[in-house]
This record gives structure tokens, sequence and C-alpha cells, in this order.
């Protein structure tokens, strides 16, 4: 169901606060992981947050600031123009009869939005960063359209609301695991995550990272987290059957799953080693691709029978 | 139609944000002007701009993956009548993608899914 | 503004660096941050606090000033010579971040700075810089020490002016072989463009309408191994990168990011370094329990590199615990335990699979520290790690990493283990 003007705004604020959640979780994972109490963790991105603010930016020598700056702001606006097609319990921004083609063209603007802060900023380590992304994006981008296009044909609709709708007698993600379980490592890999991690990693000194600092840097980790919350709630309404559920109200059951699935995505970053994206390629490809195609097909079988 | 009305609305909110976080950071930062500084080369000056012809090494798959994107403006269409299509359409998509699925597996014998 | 800056000093961001001979130093700092939630940095970009472990030699100076201009502010630079000067040095260091008035002032006298040399380019620039560092120094607040300050002074200069002269000339060669490509022209628009956009944002950058921007060259052609004419860049790995040997810099020509011809050198410590280290890491430098620590250090900075969290967390954690005391046949059931998972790391093993070696090297790290941990509970001589590329030296390095990508070059110098303390104070040879 359509919302009104108020709801881009509510979904904005949502979409902040399970961000700072997703933050406050990998803190206090990583504060666990370090030896410490895990709740000194929780802290870790308003203290992130307030140094970021508080440090001066940075620009390079003939910089393309530009073109760093789109990048930079890039991810955070891509993520919020994600969720308007993530319906919240019966709730949606903006209920597009191509919802699903919506989430996928933006989740293609990460492609050029890395590259660009890869870019932009005249740095070699960044520039390796950029285009490792690229290379990582021709690995996953497939397998995540492929598998997008899995819910898609079960509900006969490419509006995202059908697919719930879908749902209500099984979730999608019984008959179709593989599809689950590839569009969740896209996620992970179009938020520049953990295991898909490689163009900020720190065998190149942060990579795209490199030369950020200040309030760009700020925007850039925060776009990464609101990338990841906005692919989580997609799950949910793909795979997870929106907001169905015992007793609570559907809106509550959306954020609920949406946690969970988030909390397994942040907490994958420690548990793989990053995949380089050039040992990624043969997999994706001759592996991941030809599974997902066989997890299309069974689908499109069950559908016309 | 309201429903591109409120996603422009989220991309003004998506801006205002930003520009919110730009302001805070001018009140808040040591210093307004942002610092112009060399790259990062492990303390060493750069010999020349970063900005070049970056080798790309995974073109051929980049060619690859060409095909399969533009399969992907027939598949959108395909997933919403299929239903009522029938059989046959689901064999005509497979057949369709197992001729590109044979197109990657030449490709990747003949090595284009390597480039170390 | 007080508020949000005691809420930043919360968790700073420190680069750690160290020159050969402090790797205890280093150690122990990063044991220190660790324990305080603070976070280990891997760019300037990213820190508050440069921190150098040991006494740098003149060109490693050099190197570090240049890093230290890179620092965004607030910032602080401070050295520790010793293990037990970590703590200390670190408290100072979060008192100056929180100086809002000192770091304003380096703030704008750094703008100051930018502001003079691009109106003049030669001759301002270094009296810009006196000023620089006159004013800068957060650290002469944080500098309780009176010997940890020394040769801040003039060795600033000595960079400033190579920043000036060494740069702007390369910049004037350059100009010659400027219509390369179309890319060329490209970034140089991009440059004016992007100028025209900062002084909107309220920047006085002067003129930029120098030939090349930033005095900067540009990349120059040449044939890849796949025989494509393509731009080559020159960057220097080290000294001042994540989980890399002390003191190490291989100078590599970049194609992409294939490495297509390295050449490598040594940065050393200062001469009087050289009592400082058997002061310092010297006397420990035989005893097992550091040779171990080190080993599990040398473990963790590889699996840091593979992005391995958990394991490189858990070798550190051992690291740690051998420098706490913690009884040796302790440390070295859970060294096993960590090797076995390891061992049986399918991910590990495939992710690793197309570097030979280096997965065998790894293993090997962790049985040596095992061993040395043992061996040192019956108080029998600990044996000394030796992997088989490392004995062969760093000159080996080039000849490894050539035609390889720079995380597998990264992962193949990781996983040699190399100690270049012994290197970089014998002179040439070591051992």
């Amino acid at each position: 169901m359509q919302v009104g003007p108020l709801g881009a705004l509510t979904a904005a604020v949502l979409l902040g606060v399970v961000a700072v959640l997703a933050a406050a979780f990998d803190g206090t994972l990583g504060a666990r992981l370090q030896g410490r109490r895990a709740f000194s963790g929780v802290t870790a991105p308003l203290w992130e947050a307030a140094r970021l603010l508080r440090q001066r930016r940075r620009t390079i020598v003939a910089a393309d600031s530009l073109l760093w700056r789109i990048g930079v702001v890039g991810l955070l606006v891509v993520a919020l123009l994600k969720v308007v097609v993530v319906p919240l319990g019966w709730w949606t921004v903006a209920d597009l009869s191509i919802g699903m083609v919506w989430f996928n063209a933006m989740d293609v603007m990460v492609w050029a939005l890395v590259w660009l802060i890869g870019w932009g900023a005249n740095s070699a380590h960044a520039l390796i960063g950029g285009y490792r992304f690229l290379g990582q994006a021709l690995s996953y981008e497939l397998p995540l359209m492929f598998a997008l296009t899995g819910p898609a044909i079960a509900a006969g609709s490419l509006r995202v609301g059908d697919v719930v709708a879908a749902q209500q007698d099984l979730w999608f993600v019984v008959w179709m695991p593989v599809a689950f379980l590839v569009f969740c490592a896209g996620v992970v890999a179009f938020s520049v995550w953990g295991p898909f991690g490689a163009a900020a990693g720190e065998d190149i000194a942060g990579g795209v990272l490199a030369e950020l600092s200040g309030v760009d840097r700020l925007l850039v980790l925060a776009g990464r987290y609101a990338l990841l919350s906005a692919g989580a709630g997609f799950v949910v309404a793909l795979f997870l059957g929106g907001g169905s559920g015992p007793l609570a109200p559907a809106w509550v059951w959306t954020l609920v799953k949406t946690l969970a699935v988030l909390a397994a995505l942040i907490g994958v970053r420690r548990l793989l080693p990053v995949v380089r994206p050039d040992r990624l390629a043969e997999v994706a490809w001759i592996v991941v691709l030809p599974a997902v195609l066989l997890q299309l097909l069974l689908v499109g079988v069950m559908v016309v029978l | 139609m309201s429903a591109y009305l409120n996603i422009l609305l989220m991309l003004f909110v998506a801006l205002v944000v930003a520009g919110c976080l730009y302001g805070a950071a001018r009140l808040v930062a040591v210093a307004r002007e942002p610092l112009t500084s060399l790259p990062f080369q492990s303390g060493w000056e750069p010999s020349e701009h970063a900005l070049s012809r970056y080798h790309a090494r995974y073109y051929p798959l980049a060619m690859l993956f060409l095909a399969f994107d533009v399969e992907m403006l027939f598949m959108y269409p395909w997933a919403v009548i299929v239903a009522d299509a029938g059989i046959g359409a689901v064999i005509e998509m497979f057949v369709f993608l197992g001729v590109l699925m044979a197109g990657v597996v030449w490709a990747w014998r003949e090595g284009a899914l390597r480039w170390t | 503004m007080s508020a949000v800056a005691r809420m930043a000093a919360r968790r700073p961001h420190v680069l750690v660096v160290e020159v050969p001979g402090w790797a205890l130093t280093r150690i122990s700092a990063e044991r220190e941050l660790r324990r305080r939630g603070w976070v280990r940095a891997d760019a300037p970009a990213d820190s508050d606090i440069l921190l150098t472990c040991g006494l740098p030699g003149p060109e490693f100076g050099e190197v570090l000033d240049r890093v230290w201009d890179q620092l965004p502010g607030p910032r602080v630079r401070v050295d520790a010579m010793d293990p037990d000067q970590v703590l200390a040095v670190l408290d100072r260091s979060v008192q100056a971040l929180l100086d809002g008035a000192t770091q304003r002032d380096d703030a704008d006298a750094r703008t100051a700075a930018a502001a003079g040399p691009s109106s003049d380019h030669d001759h301002d620039h270094d009296h810009g810089s006196d000023q620089e560092t006159e004013e800068t120094e957060p650290e002469s607040a944080a500098d309780g020490d009176g010997d940890t300050s020394h040769e801040d002074g003039d060795q600033g200069d000595t960079a400033h002016e190579d920043t000036d002269h060494g740069g702007m000339d390369h910049g004037e060669d350059d100009q010659a072989n400027m219509n390369h490509g179309g890319m060329d022209h490209k970034g140089m628009s991009h440059g004016d463009g992007d100028q025209a956009d900062m002084d909107h944002a309220g920047m006085d950058h002067g003129d930029m309408d120098m030939p090349m921007p930033g005095g900067i060259g540009l990349a120059e052609g040449g044939t890849d191994r796949d025989g494509l004419d393509l731009d080559v860049l020159h960057v220097s790995l080290g000294p001042v990168l994540p989980h890399w040997p002390a003191g190490l810099v291989v100078r590599c020509s970049l194609q992409g990011d294939v490495v297509t011809d390295a050449s490598v050198e040594l940065l050393r410590a200062a001469d009087p370094g050289v009592e400082q280290l058997h002061g310092d890491a010297g006397m420990m430098r035989s005893s097992p329990g550091f040779t171990s620590a080190r080993t599990c250090d040398q473990a963790a900075g590889l699996l840091s590199l593979l992005g391995f969290e958990r394991m490189a967390a858990r070798a550190e954690r051992l690291r740690d615990a051998v420098l706490d005391g913690t009884p040796p046949d302790q440390v070295a059931a859970d060294v096993a335990h960590l090797g076995r998972h390891i061992r049986r790391s399918r991910v590990l093993r495939w992710s690793l699979e197309d570097l030979p070696g280096a997965r065998e090297r790894l293993l090997a790290m962790l049985g040596a520290a095992e061993t040395n941990l043992g061996s040192a509970a019956d108080a029998v001589t600990a044996v000394r790690y030796s992997p088989t590329a490392g004995t062969a030296g760093v000159e080996q390095i080039p000849g490894l990493i050539t035609g390889l990508d720079v995380t597998a070059a990264r992962l193949v110098v990781a996983s040699l283990g190399l100690d270049t303390a012994p290197v970089a104070l014998a002179g040439s040879d070591r051992d």
C-alpha cells in the first residue's frame, strides 16, 4: 500500500536507526573478538561519528573533486532510494509496479559510486580499490539479478508488494534456498562488506577509503551500513514473507526479520576471509550462476505446472 | 504517479541528510576548508598522477557480462508472464540461457575467467 | 564542540609505525590499543595519532614527515622508544587531541602554509612550511619526554624542500610527454574543474595554472605482459603500510594492479638507535617469549591481510598473551588449537591456493611459535623460526612478486615472516 509524503521521511529515519543498530552490533562483535567486554563496543558508532565530524576533510592534489563527492554522497542516497520499494508491513513509500527492477537499478548504481570514490581521489591505492570493486561486481551482479528474478516469477509480478502477498502460504526461502543465499551474498557484495570488502582491503591501505577523512568518510561508512540495511529489508520482502507473522503487527515483523538478517550479514564479516575478486570470478560464473539458473528453472516449472 | 513523487521526495530527503552532515561538520570540524594533501603512498611522493589508463585485466569478463546483462532485459517481462504463457515459455527461456551458459563455459575454457 | 571532542577522543585511530628493531614496542602499542578499544589505522587519512615506535634514520624520518603532513587533523605525533613508554604516550596523545585551541591553530597554520606556496611556487614555500612546523606541533603539547621530540624541526624542513623542488622539476620534465593520450587531457581538465569547485566551497587556493596539477607528472605508457600499451604507475610499498615488515620499501612499477617490476630497499634506524635497540628489543630478542610473540604477530599480519578477522584476532591475542606473561605451555596449547583451525579451514586453503607455499609458511609460523613456547616451558634453548624464503633475504622479494597483483604480492611478502631488524642494523648482510 502506497503511503503519503510523510512516509519517505519515516522510511529514511527508520533506515538510519537500523543502520546505526547495525554499526553498534558490529562494534559489539569487534569488541568481543578483541577480548573486551562486548558492551563496550556498542557506542563505537557514536564515537566514530563524533570523531569524523570533528576531523578535517581532505582533498588530494589534482583530485577529481566533483566525481569524488558524487561517489561519497551517493552510497547513502542510493541506499535511501532502495528502501522506497521495501515494504514495511503493508506500507511502501513508492509502490512501483516495477519495484524489483528499481531495486536492481539502484544496486547497479553502486558500481559507479564505489568506482568514483576510488577514481576521484587521484591516489594509487584508492584507484586499485575502485577497479577491484568493478572486478568483483562482474562476478556478483548476475547471480544477484537472477536470484531477484526467482520471487518475481513465483509471484508473477515485479511489484514487491505482490511478491510479499504471494508468500502468504509458504515463504519463498523454503523452495528457493539457493536464490536466498545468493541474494544475501549479493547484498554483502554491493555493500563492500566483509568477505566482499576487497575494494576497501587492508592490503591497499583501505583502498577506496584510503584518502577519505572527516565527514566524507562518515558518509561512505554510513552508506555502507545503510546499503546493508536496505538489502536486508529487501531480503525479508523477497524471501522471508515480509511482514507475515503471528501476534505482532506486520511492521514489527518486518523490522524483526530485517534486524535478524542484518545481524547475520554483519556477523559474516569476521567469519570468512576476504575473497579476492580474481579468485571469485571462476566460482561465481561456473558454480554459482548455473546453480541460480537451475533454481530459476525449478521455480519456472513449479509455476507453470 | 504519487509513487514517483515519493521517490523524488526521498531523493530530496537524502540530499538534505547529506547536506546536514556537511553542515554539522563545518560547525564542528577543526577546520572548515579541506586539507590539500598528497596521496598516501606509504610516505613517498607520487611520481605521477594516479588517474591513468588503468589495466582492468578483467575486460574479457566484462564482455561476457554485457551479453548476460542484456539478457536480463528479457528476463523481467518474461518473469511476469511465464505463469500464463506456460511450459513453452520456460523451455524457450532456458534454451536461450543454456546457449549463453555454453558461451560462458567456452570462455572459461579459454581462460577469460582468470586474470592473475 | 568540546562535547564532540570528548566523544571523538573516546576511540582515536592510531597509525603505528615501526622502525626496524622496535618490534616489541610496536607490539606493545598494538596490545594497548586493543585493550583500550582504540583503532589501528590503515592510512594517514584515517589517523588521529601518528605513533612512531623507535628512532628512525634521516630518510625514514623524512618519510614520516610526509605521512604526518597527510593526517587531516586533529592530529598528534608521538614517539615511543620502549614498551614502557607506550601507556604514557597514548595518554598524552588523547590530551593533545582534546586541546581544541591548539588543534584549530594547527589547522589554520596548515591552511596558511598551503595558500602560501601556490601563489609563489618556489620561494614562499619554505617560509610557509617553517611557519607550519613551528606552530603545528600539537605534539609539543603532548611531549612530556624531552627525549622524544628530537629531530622534528629540521627534518620537517628537509621534507618540504623535497616536496617542492623534486616534485616540481619532475612535473616540468614530464610536460613534454603530456600529449600521450586522450586520458591525459581529461586528467588535466578535471584538475581545473575541481579547482573551481573548491573555490565555491570557500577554499582560497590561489592559482593552479601551472602546467601539471600539483607539480606531479602524468603516467606514461609502457607495454604490459599482454602487449598492450598501458600506463605505468610507480608506487612504493612501505615503509608505512599496515602489516608490512618494518622499514622495508618495495618500489613497484604497476600496470593496473599488477607488479611489473620491483626493487627493494631498507630504511634504517638512526645510528644511536643501535644502542636503543639493545635497551629495548635487543635484550628480549633472543628470549623464546619474544621470538614466539613475534612469530604470532607475523601470522596475525598475514591473516589480517587475508581479511580473516576472527583468526587474525585470535593470533593477536595469543601474541599478547605471551607478552602478558601467561604460562607458555598454556599459550602453546592455544597456538596449537589455532593452527589446527587454520589447517582445517577450507576457505583459507582455497584463498591461498594460487600462492604456492604461502599457506604452508603460515602454518610453519604457528608451528614454530608453538615449539618455542613449549621449549620455553622446558627451559630448553628456543628454536629460532627461519622460513626458507626469509633466509634468502629481502633481496628475493622482487623475484617473488613480479607478475603478481598487489594483494598477492602483499600476501607473499607477509608469508615470508621477515625480520628486518638484523638487516637494517647490520648493514647489507643479514644473519
